[in-house]
């Protein structure tokens, strides 16, 4: 038994070997579409990641009416402090309001508006948890003294990352699913070449009584090894950029990097049974009808 | 030896009115009638196309008739389910007329390969190539490339090829179209000395020469039709050419009838 195994092995590997360019075509395409896939996974978890920390991190505006005094608007920080859920207040004055703005804005000229500033006091609420987050904004919305509509949240950000989020998956699924087809149409190719490179000499086996498994084995083992190469190529152009991205991250960030490790061992493991899978598929769609018609010498 | 003597009388392989149409158009064979007893020797004759190379690859099971029926050893043919084929195969040897050897793998490797397909250990093909190779009288080229090899050497691996389970068929296409008349006799007498160990052999040719030397059954086809069969185990054929030969079969067939 493990004699034949090795004899099968052995003809996989020397038709991969045969193969030459068309298998490294094979091999990189499902390499690239693996990655694709298998580095989206880990994009969107980590997006989501950084969706769920900066919902926690959230910081609310509200802006306070006109008709309040400033000394009165000031005093309300307390009030706001005291809401469940609310773990930081913080009062911008309407001056100080402008002057960040003006900093934030160099090239607009807000010279005139000093005189009649038509930034309203406002407070940078932060909340916690993101569970409070809607009975937070509905408390400060029911206040007399906020202006309608007054209570902002730093939805760009928030809106950005939803984007992303959506667009992500989007993207990577329609590239990673045509470089798939790609690579299965290579493999497919690469073990038609084969069959038709060695139709004498599968019609010689054949003839000399060798068993239709014995024959067409080696170029299904041949697709599977295709595929298996492939998704642990994937898997260790996936755990480098991980490596190197986590790296950049961390050297930025320090302690605030939240990016997890990534298991080599089951990483190149499961992408080399994934890719193993898809190849295997592939190669015994392409000797199928060879293999119904028996191919005569 | 026994069972060749116990069944003595039942013809081995058996062919009855066998049609074989290529593409629904050409017919290759049309209603070969013909029983071959085991242990014999049978050249098949006739001019290309005539339907010798058909019957061969009829009987190896690489085409199908359209009609009639294909014994082997008492075995229906085409009552054979596809995964049985290589069982049937198994019992039978064939030489292609182009030798079919693989170019890139050493003579011993040519016929190792063949082994371990059909499911022998690597012990087993350690032990056996040698001795098929000296067999066939080419074990002193046994790491040469088949390129590195003279027409009649090829043709003596193909031989060893076809041998390697040691089938009690042998089947040969045009062995000696591609060979000198001196090593188209060397592949002759390969092929007598493994008739002579009971092996019943078949040899599709038009060369009329080696026919005529050897000296053995002949059967003649024509547009697909076995026109004459000398059905004789000794029969002699010499200095006769194709329409003589079919004549002289014919009119040994007449006088056989009559």
């Amino acid at each position: 038994m493990l004699d034949r195994i090795e004899f099968l092995f052995g003809e996989a590997l020397v038709a991969l070997r045969r193969n030459g360019w068309m298998s490294f075509a094979a091999i990189t395409t499902v390499a690239m579409a693996v990655f694709l896939l298998a580095g989206l996974v880990q994009v969107y978890a980590g997006i989501a990641r950084l969706a769920d920390s900066a919902g926690k991190r959230l910081t609310v505006r509200v802006f306070i009416r006109d008709s309040v005094p400033d000394a009165e608007a000031s005093a309300l920080g307390a009030q706001i402090k005291a809401i469940p859920g609310v773990t930081f207040v913080r009062f911008v004055p309407r001056r100080q309001g402008l002057q960040e703005f003006r900093e934030k804005n160099p090239e607009i000229d807000v010279t005139g508006l000093y005189e009649a500033n038509p930034l309203p006091n406002c407070f940078h609420v932060s909340i916690a948890d993101q569970k409070d987050f809607d009975s937070v904004v509905s408390s400060l919305q029911s206040m007399k003294e906020v202006e309608p509509n007054g209570v902002k949240f730093p939805s760009d950000v928030q809106e950005f990352l939803k984007e992303v989020q959506a667009t992500v998956p989007i993207l990577g699924l329609v590239l990673g699913v045509t470089m798939l087809a790609t690579s299965g149409i290579l493999i497919y190719n690469a073990i038609r070449m084969t069959v038709v490179a060695r139709r004498r000499e599968i019609g010689i086996m054949l003839l000399v009584g060798a068993r239709r498994t014995m024959v067409w084995a080696p170029m299904v083992l041949e697709g599977l090894l295709q595929g298996s190469l492939g998704g642990v190529l994937a898997g260790v152009t996936l755990l480098t950029g991980h490596h190197f991205v986590r790296q950049v991250v961390q050297d930025r960030m320090g302690s605030m990097a939240t990016i997890p490790t990534m298991s080599v061992g089951a990483t190149l493991v499961g992408l080399g049974l994934v890719g193993a899978v898809y190849g295997t598929v592939c190669s015994v769609i392409a000797v199928r009808e060879p293999w119904r018609q028996g191919v005569a010498a | 030896m026994g069972d060749q003597l116990d069944r003595a009388g039942t013809p081995y392989v058996q062919f009855q009115g066998v049609e074989v149409t290529y593409n629904g158009i050409v017919s290759a064979l049309r209603g070969a009638t013909l029983d071959v007893r085991r242990g014999e020797f049978v050249f098949l004759c006739g001019p290309t196309g005539s339907g010798k190379s058909t019957f061969l690859k009829a009987l190896s099971l690489q085409v199908r008739p359209s009609n009639g029926c294909i014994l082997l050893d008492g075995v229906d043919l085409g009552a054979v389910e596809p995964n049985e084929v290589s069982e049937i195969r198994r019992r039978m040897g064939v030489v292609p007329q182009d030798f079919g050897l693989l170019p890139k793998k050493r003579v011993w490797e040519n016929l190792g390969y063949a082994m371990r397909a059909c499911g022998r250990t690597r012990r087993e093909v350690r032990q056996l190539v040698p001795e098929i190779l000296e067999r066939v009288h080419v074990l002193h080229k046994a790491d040469a490339f088949p390129g590195e090899l003279s027409g009649g050497e090829q043709q003596r691996v193909a031989i060893g090829r076809a041998i390697i389970n040691n089938p009690p068929l042998l089947l040969a296409d045009e062995p000696t179209g591609n060979l000198d008349p001196d090593h188209s006799a060397e592949v002759m007498n390969l092929l007598l000395e493994l008739n002579l160990r009971g092996t019943t052999v078949l040899v599709a040719t038009h060369d009329m020469p080696i026919v005529e030397h050897v000296a053995r059954r002949v059967v003649l086809f024509e547009q697909g039709r076995i026109v004459a069969d000398s059905h004789s185990p000794r029969a002699t054929v010499q200095g006769a050419d194709e329409g003589a030969q079919a004549e002289t079969a014919e009119a040994q067939l007449e006088g056989a009838d009559a």
